[in-house]
């Protein structure tokens, strides 16, 4: 094709949008999704956890999660007594094999836990560069092209959610299955939960049955007193829990 | 990786994450500053019992000084894109505002 | 003040300073300013400095930074790109019909599939060359099952060594429907009829 001049100007300016639509991303990877449609955030039911370990399993899986390291994890707590601030806790391997068999009096409950996705994200307001940011939709991610790997943000978590994959060699977290959630599905923990106690919740949707459900139910977040904004929300879960 | 632990530490939280690397930051940038006063100490403060190490404190700074962000980008996970810190700062880093600040 | 005293052997810098001593309206503008050129230079660098860093930050910094915020707004759909592991278990039962029929006879009709399956979206993708593994009962049922004082009281559970002593528990109980009735109609470990998982 011959390039005229003319040809030239109606090209130029085709070529532009094309160009920054291609810097700005690729939305055709979640084309119905918009993102100020939504406020993510989760339910766990305490009382139904049944330490079984499927999202542990389910997370390390549909996340490539390094050995050793954990997106989600499962703590067994024993208050044997009425000292509420003095439990034992146990993670064996996360709780990702289950829980060895256990006969204890006292009070005994399984807490999954995992990143909070805080609104007033501690790990985000470190970050020196701006790799982990809290996406418009309420999703805490770490762009892994752009993390230095200086490791600020994981002593910055007071949730201890957060770890340096040795493979990137850049921090890494739970994405709430950001790549799932964005089509519709829910997250893979949620997905594979026998009993319904991890939930995904979509707080700006008032037809959610889980915001239905945060509307009204006692529920609690994890060390409110460091003010982070957390959006997983713990139901039934008992003072001792740290 | 797993490391035995007495007690109850969130599973992530078992590996340090700043350890010997970070440490020796500080410590070769106060050699610095200690050669630098030993150097100043006969130039400045005309302190004639010190005249001999002049030269030697002064080289000692300038060397230690050059050598001294290497243990920090030799700990990061990805050195290359260190200079981001500059290009990109985040305001509410006390990192990237302080190394925004030493470097100048 | 005194008259000018400019001694031999004065640096320039020297000079200066006893020059600037005299009284201020014998000193004017001029004099002050007389030795300005490092000043200049020095404006010149920090000038030059400047531009080239705002240039070099123009040509370095991704386009999509601070698209949102102070990240790089690329990541966001990066991100989103993610193949994905698990398929749901609508995806499960679109296919595995004889599997749904069984399950809901019984309590395991809430245990989503891949829950002891593991993910399974490359097997819904390519079900002709990609089969899930035979799964080991006496691994995958104690996980949920093993007696363990934190789950919940309501909650089937068994201390395994006593109740199966080392036997595997899918030899007496069917995983999809576990419960063993006394009736016929369910035959512990009996082989599915069509396509579906044991």
């Amino acid at each position: 094709m011959e390039i005229t001049r003319r040809r030239l100007l109606l090209l130029l300016p085709a070529a532009a949008v094309a160009w920054k639509y291609i810097q700005a991303g690729t939305p055709e990877a979640a084309p119905n999704y918009k993102l100020g449609e939504h406020w993510w955030g989760m339910l766990i039911d305490i009382p139904k956890c049944i330490g079984c370990g499927s999202c542990v399993r389910a997370c390390s899986a549909e996340n490539d999660v390094p050995d050793g390291y954990f997106r989600t994890w499962i703590e067994r707590y024993h208050v044997p007594d009425w000292a509420i601030e003095r439990p034992e806790v146990e993670s064996p391997n996360g709780g990702k094999d289950g829980f060895p068999p256990n006969q204890s009096t006292g009070k005994n409950f399984f807490v999954p836990k995992l990143c909070n996705h805080c609104a007033d994200s501690p790990c985000t307001q470190v970050c020196p560069v701006g790799a982990t940011f809290v996406s418009p939709d309420g999703v805490v991610l770490v762009d892994k092209n752009y993390c230095l790997g200086c490791r600020y943000c994981v002593q910055a978590c007071p949730y201890g959610c957060r770890f340096i994959n040795p493979k990137t060699n850049t921090a890494e977290k739970c994405t709430l299955c950001y790549h799932r959630i964005t089509k519709g599905l829910t997250t893979a923990c949620a997905e594979v939960c026998p009993t319904g106690a991890r939930q995904l919740a979509d707080l700006k949707n008032p037809n959610d049955p889980i915001h239905e459900f945060l509307k009204t139910h006692s529920v609690q977040v994890l060390k409110p007193h460091m003010a982070t904004g957390a959006k997983v929300f713990y139901n039934g879960m008992d003072g001792s829990v740290r | 990786m797993q490391i035995p632990v007495e007690g109850f530490m969130y599973p992530n939280e078992v590996e340090l994450q700043w350890s010997v690397l970070i440490v020796l930051y500080p410590f070769i940038t106060g050699l610095v500053a200690g050669a630098f006063i030993l150097a100043s100490l006969e130039r400045v403060f005309r302190v004639s019992a010190v005249k001999p190490t002049y030269r030697l404190a002064l080289l000692t700074a300038l060397s230690f000084l050059l050598v001294a962000p290497l243990p920090l980008q030799l700990h990061l996970g990805h050195p290359e894109r260190s200079f981001e810190m500059y290009l990109t700062p985040h305001r509410s880093s006390a990192m990237a505002m302080f190394g925004f600040v030493y470097l100048w | 003040m005194t008259a000018i005293i400019v001694a031999e052997g004065d640096t320039r810098y020297q000079k200066t300073l006893r020059v600037v001593g005299r009284n201020s309206h014998e000193t004017r503008g001029s004099s002050v300013f007389k030795d300005t050129e490092h000043l200049i230079r020095l404006a010149v660098v920090l000038a030059l400095g400047v531009v080239a860093f705002v240039g070099l930050r123009a040509a370095v910094v991704p386009k999509s930074f601070g698209q949102y915020g102070h990240y790089r707004g690329a990541a966001i759909g990066e991100i989103a790109a993610r193949p994905i592991g698990h398929a749901g278990h609508e995806v499960c039962e679109g296919c595995h019909t004889d599997v749904v029929e069984q399950k809901k006879l019984g309590r395991h009709v809430v245990v989503p599939c891949e829950a002891c399956h593991g993910p399974q979206a490359k097997h819904a993708d390519d079900r002709a060359t990609i089969k899930p593994p035979k799964l080991d009962t006496a691994v995958v049922c104690s996980r949920c099952h093993e007696a363990n004082s934190a789950k919940p009281k309501t909650f089937p559970q068994v201390a395994t060594a006593d109740h199966a002593q080392g036997i595997a528990c899918g030899t007496c109980h069917q995983p999809h429907h576990p419960k063993i009735e006394e009736a016929a109609e369910s035959k512990p470990a009996a082989k599915p009829a069509t396509g579906g998982k044991k």
